[in-house]
């Protein structure tokens, strides 16, 4: 297992690195797509089944789509490979500080349980024991959250739509937002007052 | 416990009972799958054609074997022997994934349909599920796979650096996001009566009656937005031959163009199968006491019975307008799709309470 | 539960090898002889003066962002649609919510034009 991991994380840094290196922009958005594939298997392997679906279903085949849309709708010219510069060195500076930062995080444990962050094992926040999930009032239990047959979706459900409510509602305000912001930035003059 | 070693160690934690099938029987499996796919596609080129002789009061092929059954060989043969001809201005890379992922997935789909009841305790406690592998959220792998053969057909259009492919690859990514979502919509009634995402589950809680029964109106939102996806007719604009004469395939030739001819004939065959397992019972007897008949058969009746309707409905309406074509999915069945999910939330709700 | 999605890598892996493998056949097999006529773009005959990869109608992208708008919302409805029998009227009344107010959008986007192709 740990095998598997190791391997597709390098083929996922791999699909990243390709995003940054492709001179042709299709083939960074195509790179980007592989390498969300790639952490969709990470997901899967930690047995997050819907997050492995949404991410297929959302990155790969949604918001990629629209980055593959507009690089055709633009139709950019190939770019120039990236040149070793005083710009480039501190960005790889920047970016190994901040993998080391991720790695020492991750080794550490830090999760937040809605009061304050603290170091902790990833995972233990979902335990019925900690107040932050039990003090709700909906009493929400899945049949059957560790038999394992259910897959998580339920699960995942289950804390979505009650403890984590007012975020969920929120989202929805947000996608309006974006629904907004889409039709505007893509205006036209307008002929008709509507469109019936 | 250190959360990497977490994060390393929960892959193993989570097993529970074995789902794999052994190697051999795997290979069996996808050996079928495969290759059953592949002749059948290549079969409903012979259907489709007779279908549309028949409706045209013409014979359709009839010349090579009995009732012109050999033809679709012929046709393989002759593709196969075919000069690979393709633009010297194409994305050479992208132009070669684009048909091989059209096939591939399809194919890909089809590995979570369960296409007969559940054999259990063969030989020591082993269970033959008959699909290649039973996944708890099968419902959405299929989604997840089909989303991405939308990328097959954009980058087929868009690599071959031709005007007509261009536009119908973009017509066509276009035409599969919008109806993609009244697919996903219509789905989601299913899975509020049922409460899974298994395929196998959903098709035994038809026990009692099917549920294009409770759920008629999101069967045909299901099976119109099946049939956009598919690119067929009436709504095979992407291929709209007045206009852009092929298409998002004007530029391929050879089996090339044969894989994107079989992705879309593997396509009809897995749509249908959906419809069949969410909405027509599945592996399920139309009547309890014809329950002799293997579950296979009842699925592959049902399935053909399907695919003979989508080949009806092709000979038999006009091709939409493309402004008329975004505007169904969008405007009606959109909509339609959301009331569809608040009506049966609310009497699956209340009568919860 | 890991166990089920092997043999859905596996065959992954045959579906692979075999859309790739079958244009190769067909490569192998196939003659080639090419000519400038034959390697350019078809155009009905006529000669092609411009490259295919010209701007389009902005109506795609719209599209293209509307979709992930709803895609997104039904993924959120999946996992409810999966305990709304648990989750009761609460959670029947919180989804009429959450689908409200992106009928609005919907509405909106609607009214504006959006959906409207020339």
């Amino acid at each position: 297992m740990t095998a598997l991991i190791i391997v597709v994380g390098i083929l996922a840094v791999v699909g990243a690195v390709g995003v940054v290196l492709s001179t042709q922009p299709l083939y960074s958005a195509l790179s980007l797509v592989f390498s969300i594939g790639m952490l969709a298997i990470l997901y899967l392997i930690l047995n997050a089944q819907l997050l492995f679906a949404v991410q297929l279903i959302v990155y790969a085949g949604a918001v990629m789509v629209l980055f593959v849309f507009i690089i055709a709708l633009l139709n950019p010219k190939a770019e120039d490979r990236p040149i070793l510069d005083v710009r480039a060195v501190v960005a790889f500076v920047a970016v190994i500080t901040i993998t080391a930062a991720l790695f020492a995080t991750a080794h550490n444990g830090i999760t937040y349980s809605g009061s304050n962050f603290r170091g902790a094992v990833v995972g233990a926040s979902h335990n019925d024991q900690d107040p932050a999930y039990t003090k709700h009032a909906f009493d929400f239990k899945p049949a059957d959250v560790n038999s394992g047959q259910a897959g998580n979706v339920q699960t995942v459900g289950g804390q979505l739509f009650t403890v984590f409510l007012l975020p969920f509602e929120i989202t929805s305000l947000l996608l309006l937002v974006a629904a907004i912001g889409a039709v505007y930035l893509t205006r036209r003059v307008p002929k008709t007052e509507v469109d019936t | 416990m250190k959360a990497s070693q977490y994060l390393l160690d929960s892959g193993l934690r989570v097993g529970n009972g074995v789902a794999a099938d052994p190697v051999l029987v795997f290979a069996v499996k996808a050996a079928i799958v495969v290759l059953g796919l592949t002749l059948a596609a290549a079969f409903l080129t012979w259907a489709e054609r007779k279908v549309a002789g028949r409706i045209q009061l013409r014979y359709g092929p009839n010349r090579v074997g009995p009732y012109g059954l050999f033809q679709p060989i012929a046709d393989v043969l002759k593709l196969l022997f075919k000069e690979n001809l393709a633009p010297a201005t194409r994305d050479k890379l992208l132009f070669l994934v684009g048909p091989s992922l059209a096939v591939g997935t399809a194919i890909l789909a089809f590995a979570v349909i369960p296409l007969s009841a559940v054999n259990h305790g063969i030989g020591a406690g082993y269970d033959l599920h008959w699909d290649i592998s039973h996944l708890n959220i099968g419902l959405l792998f299929i989604l997840a796979v089909t989303s991405l053969g939308a990328y097959s057909i954009f980058l087929g259009g868009w690599s071959a650096n031709s005007k007509y492919s261009l536009l119908g690859g973009l017509r066509s990514t276009a035409q599969l996001i919008s109806y993609e979502m009244a697919v996903s919509f219509s789905l989601i009634g299913v899975v509020i009566l049922t409460g899974s995402l298994d395929l196998e589950k959903i098709v035994t809680q038809q026990n009692h009656a099917w549920f294009v029964v409770m759920q008629p109106l999101a069967f045909l939102l299901y099976f119109t937005g099946a049939l956009a996806e598919t690119n067929r007719a009436p709504f095979d604009l992407p291929e709209a031959e007045q206009e852009l004469v092929a298409g998002y395939h004007t530029e391929y030739s050879s089996l090339r163009f044969g894989l994107y001819f079989l992705g879309e004939y593997v396509n009809v065959i897995t749509v249908c199968a959906i419809a069949t397992t969410l909405f027509l019972g599945g592996w399920l007897p139309i009547v309890p006491f014809l329950s002799f008949i293997p579950g296979v058969l009842w699925f592959i009746g049902k399935v053909a019975v399907l695919i003979l309707v989508v080949m009806w409905i092709r000979w038999t309406l006009p091709r939409l307008r493309y402004d008329r074509l975004m505007s169904l999915g969008w405007k009606v069945l959109l909509p339609l799709g959301l009331l569809n999910i608040v009506i049966t939330g609310a009497v699956v709700a209340f009568q919860a309470a | 539960m890991l166990d089920a999605y092997i043999p859905i890598l596996a065959f992954f892996g045959i579906c692979v090898v075999f859309a790739a493998g079958v244009p190769l056949l067909s490569a192998w097999l196939g003659p080639r002889k090419p000519s400038p006529e034959k390697s350019m773009p078809y155009e009905s005959g006529v000669v092609p003066q411009i490259g295919a990869r010209q701007r389009f109608s902005v109506s795609f992208y719209v599209t293209a962002m509307l979709f992930i708008i709803f895609d997104v919302e039904s993924i959120f409805l999946f996992p409810w649609a999966t305990i709304v029998r648990q989750l009761k009227i609460f959670g029947f009344v919180e989804m009429v919510v959450f689908i409200a107010t992106l009928f609005i959008g919907l509405v909106y986007v609607w009214r504006k034009g959006a959906f409207r192709w020339e």
